[in-house]
């Protein structure tokens, strides 16, 4: 590992001033982006909406009207043959973009439980240590010359991590509480980056000065080649202090965004985490997580997911509208999805309990096939009609469609090695 | 938390036995004349000795977890006397501090999950039971027979319990099956728990009939406990791992099951018991284990592969002194091995230890440190209301390294550590003595400031060069301005390679 990190003075003091007066939209930016846009062979990028606590698909994605399992809320189409709940009017003009999973059937009805195997794709085994899927992917396109961390987790919990690859593929946290026990997502739209800006009262130039020193003492203590942990330690202070750089930690700026567009995402912590990772998505980072939280109603379902809904609805639309807007979608593939969906069945409290059986995911961009539902359930919405997707198929067919072969090999933590996706899952055919 | 604990620092009463205590020296030579012999057969040239300050820093931090202090550092520097590092290695080992850091160690291999915020909740227990035991000088058979006969019930207010084991595995055989021969055997049972591995020496048989002496006796107590293996028919016994029949007392209590196979997991004669502790206190001192990967004994690497026989002969000798942490402890670092440079030499197989890894520190390494650096108490005083250990358990928690050897660094982490407020307080004089210190004494001109500062915070003097670098950013201004200056230079050796690794 070459010592790169030499936070020139005058770089940093030069563009210390420029990020106080706000980069402009014009320059580092638009350059990028439209060089982005223009590139065929760009690495596509995924965006995971996380909808946390299991959301009630059948509130959503695959309504039930006149029966009694279906609940008051009426459907609305948002294509052909496509018809969503009428909380969601948004996301349903965008409706030929969206892709509805309605036979997803998983075996986890455990929180915990189930988003492990959601994120991580496999079903924990002994000691081996399976990374989060956006691991996987941040470490297959990584890019030792990138400012910006691979794996993004905005107002989550950021609890899995990198697993075998190591904490550099572990999720870059930002907004959120990162004390335990706060729970996925932050319920302020103040994104931040915890300890991106020099500390309170340390002036730019002061702290310019402090990595000068830095990385002048560093030259000093010099183990041979060979040593693997020091190069880690050197690597981190080199991509922190490329991070700290204006132009890069102005990705996290969304005031650089016009009011409107950040009106149009809804100003809620996971509308303005949509928008945040569309920034993200622009400058090339792999995989960004943005969480909703809120979706574990055992209780008052309807009136919690249809607030919910407005939420996603308008996040979510905003997010597949910009980034067809600037040419982005067919390199970025979203996935909505929660850790299980809810019982068809409503309970006392007009609530709906954990039910893993049949539940639906949503994928759009990147180039699957929108404006459909793939599978379908019974009427009264407890059964899978036709063939099941399990998880590892859906894992599968995130891989496939970023163009990763699922079957890629990567040595894990026990000197096994483990595929991108459990081989028993198949990308599901009708999207690819 | 019981902090009195830790604060007591008790010598170890001499075991009042009529056999000679067994020497650690004696071990060393051994493991020192097998390696040498290793670097012949493998023309491999070990690196240098290594000078009495990094000797130093890295016994501290090994031993009692953190960088040795100013004070520390001048009186071992100063020191002429010929043994001056075996001494050393005695006082450490004696230190309160020394099981404080142990106790965390042994948590960590037992009771791995705790590191997961999940389970994080039974560390401080587990610790002060471990911490508890280690201090009477429990040894370590003793240790790991009373975890896994632990009685969960209720308890007198006040006492430690290391029934955490058991809640990290939900009280599930199974689950308590496959952490214990991994925890205190170094086996890795759990892929035969589904199903017969091509490759593994275990059978599912074997595995749930090795979980089965966890379960309660059946017939209302009449007869030993048994699990059915789930989704099938088959009913198995608890059998022992090695085919030995367990010695069933007429009477069985609900106990009986974890008491027998506590038993003859614990025996001088189990085939791993030894092995696993002396494999993994190696890997603490040594970085690589002897045996890799750590829970991987009973297969080929652990039976005949590379320092299998030198392993089997420490763990015989570990046996032979009944168990005794302080003795293998002691042996282990006072090798001329342990005395190798990490940062001279050249590269050469790491499993031939000639020359030793540069490796990460531990979350609560890193915080122990940098307070010392500081001239704080690695210890706080202020912890009546648990600030003091919660800001320490949330530091080691946001720093967590599971192999030092192995350690990595986020961006997220060395953003906190630049910009994050507890490195950034201690650039400010009235929170750091160390810099206080420093800054008024008026007895030092600028380069006695910055030796002073180096020697605080890396525990050596600086080089010329670093001197020149040093100053040139302390001249500057006036005096509030050299002030904030030297509180610069802390905050970037702090924040340095050098600072943030054992070598």
């Amino acid at each position: 590992m070459a010592r790169s990190f030499r936070p020139s003075r005058r770089d940093w003091l030069g563009l210390s001033v420029a990020g106080a007066a706000a980069v402009s939209h014009s320059g580092w930016l638009g350059a990028l982006a439209a060089e982005a846009n223009a590139d065929p062979k760009r690495r596509k990028s995924v965006i995971l909406l996380w909808m946390n606590g299991g959301p009630a698909t059948i509130d959503l994605w695959d309504l039930k009207p006149g029966h009694a399992n279906g609940g008051p809320f009426k459907e609305i189409e948002a294509a052909p043959g496509l018809k969503i709940s009428e909380h969601l009017p948004k996301l349903a003009k965008v409706g030929k973009e969206l892709a509805v999973v309605r036979s997803m059937a998983t075996r986890e009805g455990d929180h915990q439980r189930a988003r492990v195997v959601s994120l991580t794709g496999y079903a924990p085994q002994g000691a081996i240590q399976f990374p989060a899927l956006g691991a996987l992917v941040a470490h297959q396109f990584d890019d030792p010359k990138a400012d910006l961390p691979g794996f993004v987790s905005v107002g989550g919990r950021g609890d899995l991590g990198g697993g075998f690859l190591g904490p550099r593929f572990a999720p870059f946290v930002v907004g959120g509480d990162r004390e335990r026990g706060a729970g996925a997502g932050a319920t302020s739209a103040d994104l931040r980056v915890p300890d991106l800006d020099p500390p309170a009262g340390v002036a730019a130039d002061a702290q310019a000065k402090r990595l000068d020193l830095l990385a002048g003492l560093d030259r000093e203590f010099a183990p041979e080649k060979g040593h693997a942990v020091a190069d880690t330690m050197r690597a981190a202070t080199d991509r922190a202090v490329r991070l700290m750089r204006p132009e890069a930690a102005a990705a996290f700026r969304l005031d650089q965004e016009k009011p409107a567009t950040r009106d149009s995402y809804g100003r809620t912590s996971f509308g303005q985490g949509c928008l945040l990772a569309r920034r993200l998505v622009e400058r090339g980072v792999p995989f960004v997580e943005v969480a909703l939280d809120g979706w574990d109603t055992h209780n008052n379902n309807f009136d919690r997911v249809k607030g919910l809904s407005g939420t996603l609805d308008a996040g979510f639309a905003a997010l597949v509208a910009d980034l067809k807007d600037r040419g982005l979608l067919d390199s970025t593939l979203i996935v909505c999805q929660g850790e299980f969906g809810r019982t068809p069945k409503i309970n006392g409290q007009s609530g709906r309990d954990h039910w893993p059986a049949t539940w639906s995911a949503v994928l759009a961009g990147a180039g699957l096939k929108g404006g459909q539902a793939v599978g379908g359930t019974s009427a009264d919405g407890t059964q899978v009609e036709g063939t099941p997707t399990r998880t590892a198929d859906l894992v599968a067919t995130v891989i496939k469609a970023i163009g990763l072969d699922p079957m890629k090999q990567n040595m894990s933590n026990v000197q096994r090695p483990i595929r991108l996706a459990d081989p028993a899952g198949k990308p599901i055919k009708e999207l690819l | 938390m019981r902090r009195t604990l830790f604060a007591l620092a008790v010598a170890f009463a001499p075991a009042a036995s009529a056999a000679e205590p067994p020497d650690p020296a004696k071990l060393a030579a051994l493991i020192d004349a097998r390696l040498a012999a290793e670097w012949k057969k493998a023309s491999a040239k070990p690196a240098p000795l290594v000078d009495d300050a990094t000797f130093l820093r890295r016994a501290s931090l090994d031993l009692i977890g953190r960088v040795p202090t100013v004070a520390e550092a001048r009186e071992f520097l100063s020191d002429t006397a010929a043994n001056k590092r075996e001494r050393l290695v005695a006082r450490l080992c004696d230190s309160g501090a020394h099981t404080r850091h142990m106790a965390t160690f042994w948590r960590r291999t037992w009771l791995p999950q705790a590191d997961a915020p999940e389970f994080a909740r039974l560390a401080d227990d587990f610790e002060t039971w471990v911490a508890v035991r280690l201090q009477a000088n429990a040894r370590y058979d003793r240790v790991v027979r009373e975890l896994l006969t632990a009685q969960n019930g209720p308890r007198p207010r006040g006492t430690e319990s290391p029934v955490g084991f058991f809640t990290a595995s939900e009280n599930k055989p199974d689950n308590l099956a496959a952490n214990a021969t991994r925890a205190f055997l170094g086996v890795n049972l759990d892929c035969a728990q589904c199903h017969d591995h091509p490759f593994a020496r275990w059978t599912r048989d074997q595995f749930w009939q090795t979980a089965a002496f966890f379960a309660p006796p059946t017939k209302g107590g009449a007869m030993p406990p048994e699990l059915t293996i789930p989704n099938t028919s088959k009913t198995l016994k608890a059998e022992l791992l090695d085919g030995a029949a367990p010695a069933w007392p007429t009477a069985l209590a609900p106990d009986t099951g974890r008491k027998l196979l506590a038993d003859w997991l614990t025996a001088k004669k189990n085939p791993y018991f030894a092995k696993n502790a002396v494999n993994r206190l190696w890997a603490q001192v040594y970085g690589t284990a002897l045996v890799e990967p750590l829970d991987d004994l009973s297969g080929d690497s652990g039976t005949t592969g590379y320092h299998a026989e030198l392993l089997a002969e420490l763990a015989d000798a570990f046996a032979a002194s009944d168990f005794d942490l302080n003795y293998l402890t002691r042996a282990l670092v006072l090798t001329r091995a342990y005395q190798l440079s990490a940062t001279a030499g050249t590269a050469t197989d790491p499993r031939l230890f000639a020359r030793m890894p540069v490796r990460g520190l531990t979350g609560e390494q890193l915080y122990d440190s940098v307070r010392t650096a500081a001239g704080l108490p690695p210890e706080r005083a202020d912890t009546g209301r648990g600030l003091g250990l919660e800001a320490r358990k949330r530091f080691a928690a946001q720093f967590y390294v599971e192999r030092p050897v192995l350690a990595e660094r986020s961006t997220t982490q060395a953003l906190s550590l630049m910009n994050g407020r507890f490195t950034n307080d201690l650039a400010d004089p009235a929170k750091n003595p160390t810099l206080a210190g420093v800054i008024d004494a008026p007895f030092l001109d600028s380069r006695g400031k910055v030796e002073a500062l180096f020697l605080a915070v890396l525990g050596r003097k600086p080089t010329e060069r670093e001197l020149t670098l040093t100053s040139k950013h302390i001249d500057e201004g006036d005096s509030a301005a050299r002030a904030r200056a030297l509180g610069d230079v802390f905050w970037a050796l702090v924040n340095g390679t050098e600072f943030n690794t054992n070598h």
